[in-house]
């Protein structure tokens, strides 16, 4: 693995190589850098290839594009990369992603249940957890909702998701997340709540305040009280 | 009294869940808080527990090493039960923003699977895992800068961006 900052200036022809796209217009000029790249599977390597899984970006007059993007599902799933399902020219054409499947979450889930998870740090699940999150928005909440209501996640690693629906800071699926987030209150499961608390606390929402008065109310453990407690009077300061 | 600070995830250590695990018990997943490298644990010392000032620090530090703004869940582990169970500990720096904090941190060195289990054992029989919400995470850390402890040009932007 490789950092973004370890991956900045790439030479277009480093980064492109022999790429089908590679005369394109919309990459054609000299003067456009690519200038980053996140979790490139081998390090002090800059072609992308079939065991990348990355997100270029491209400087043009100091303003930062997406430019394309590697769908991580090819990885997770094992598949070779398929370059037809790869989000390409800005401007030129809109992402086309590779239709989302329950299959992709699964892999996801799975791969999961072999990390091992710390407060407060990115893992390899949470940066692919928000990529499917902000690639497939609808498409991804449905998927996920239905995984949660047939009850096939581990509870552990819905927990996990739970923390990283309430770090994420896309506006765009704010309110989804809270939706579920706000849901998952009242599982069953008093890991799946911890993490419903966390999550909602860590996206400082004062609109979930009366479902965390009705979560209080419901809550027979003590210390999950206590952190739906602090969270309710956090969330009043705060608004 | 003097204690060792592990940070752990509380989670793993509640009993909750799992009703088939007697109280002398714990979940097989606790050990991932105990993952060590190289046969070494990472600890932080803390002469005195009730020194809210130097815990608040580390745990201001603990915090600001992370990606994002999470809450801390620790525990503490009385400092004679270590030496209860001939664990031995050594003085190294450790790796955050608070460079005094580092000079809290401990290696529990030489430890054998028999000696993980039985630190687990410990932590189990104190019951007493503790969290810090978010919000005290994020005073810990803005009293930390304040006080030039932490540099802020060295925080994650995301913690940052949480603290305003």
């Amino acid at each position: 693995m490789i950092n973004i900052d370890s991956a900045t200036s790439l030479d277009e022809e480093q980064v492109w190589g022999d790429m089908p796209w590679k005369n394109s217009t919309a990459i054609s000029s000299p003067r456009e850098k690519v200038h980053r790249a996140i979790t490139v599977r081998e390090s002090n390597s800059t072609k992308p290839s079939m065991e990348f899984d990355v997100l270029f970006r491209i400087n043009i007059a100091d303003k930062s594009i997406k430019l394309m993007e590697i769908l991580q599902n090819n990885l997770l799933s094992g598949s070779h990369f398929d370059y037809s399902h790869m989000a390409v020219m800005q401007g030129v054409s809109k992402p086309t992603l590779k239709p989302f499947s329950q299959n992709m979450l699964d892999v996801l889930f799975q791969q999961a249940k072999r990390e091992v998870f710390e407060d407060g740090l990115e893992s390899e699940f949470s940066r692919n957890l928000f990529q499917m999150m902000d690639s497939y928005s609808s498409s991804f909440f449905k998927i996920f909702k239905i995984m949660i209501s047939q009850d096939l996640i581990s509870t552990t690693v819905l927990a996990e998701a739970l923390r990283w629906l309430g770090h994420s800071d896309n506006p765009a699926t704010h309110e989804a997340r809270r939706e579920i987030l706000e849901n998952m209150m009242f599982h069953i499961s008093p890991t799946v709540r911890d993490g419903a608390i966390l999550g909602l606390s860590y996206m400082e929402d004062s609109a979930s305040l009366p479902v965390l008065r009705r979560a209080l109310e419901s809550e027979s453990i003590d210390y999950l009280r206590q952190d739906i407690q602090n969270l309710i009077e956090d969330l009043q300061g705060a608004s | 009294m003097a204690s060792l600070l592990r940070k752990v995830r509380r989670a793993r250590w509640v009993k909750t869940e799992y009703p088939w695990l007697t109280s002398s018990e714990f979940q097989a997943d606790a050990l991932d808080d105990l993952k060590t490298d190289k046969n070494i644990l990472s600890l932080w010392f803390v002469k005195d527990i009730d020194d809210t000032v130097v815990l608040n620090r580390i745990i201001a530090a603990l915090g600001a090493n992370g990606d994002n703004l999470a809450v801390v869940d620790f525990v503490l582990i009385d400092e004679e039960k270590f030496i209860d169970l001939s664990l031995h500990l050594e003085e190294v720096a450790g790796d955050t923003k608070d460079q005094i904090v580092n000079n809290l941190h401990r290696d529990l060195v030489d430890l054998s699977g028999r000696n993980l289990f039985a630190l687990a054992q410990l932590i189990n029989d104190e019951n007493n895992v503790k969290r810090v919400p978010k919000s005290d995470v994020a005073r810990c850390i803005k009293a930390s800068i304040a006080s030039g402890f932490i540099n802020s040009t060295e925080v994650n932007e995301s913690i940052l961006k949480k603290l305003k």
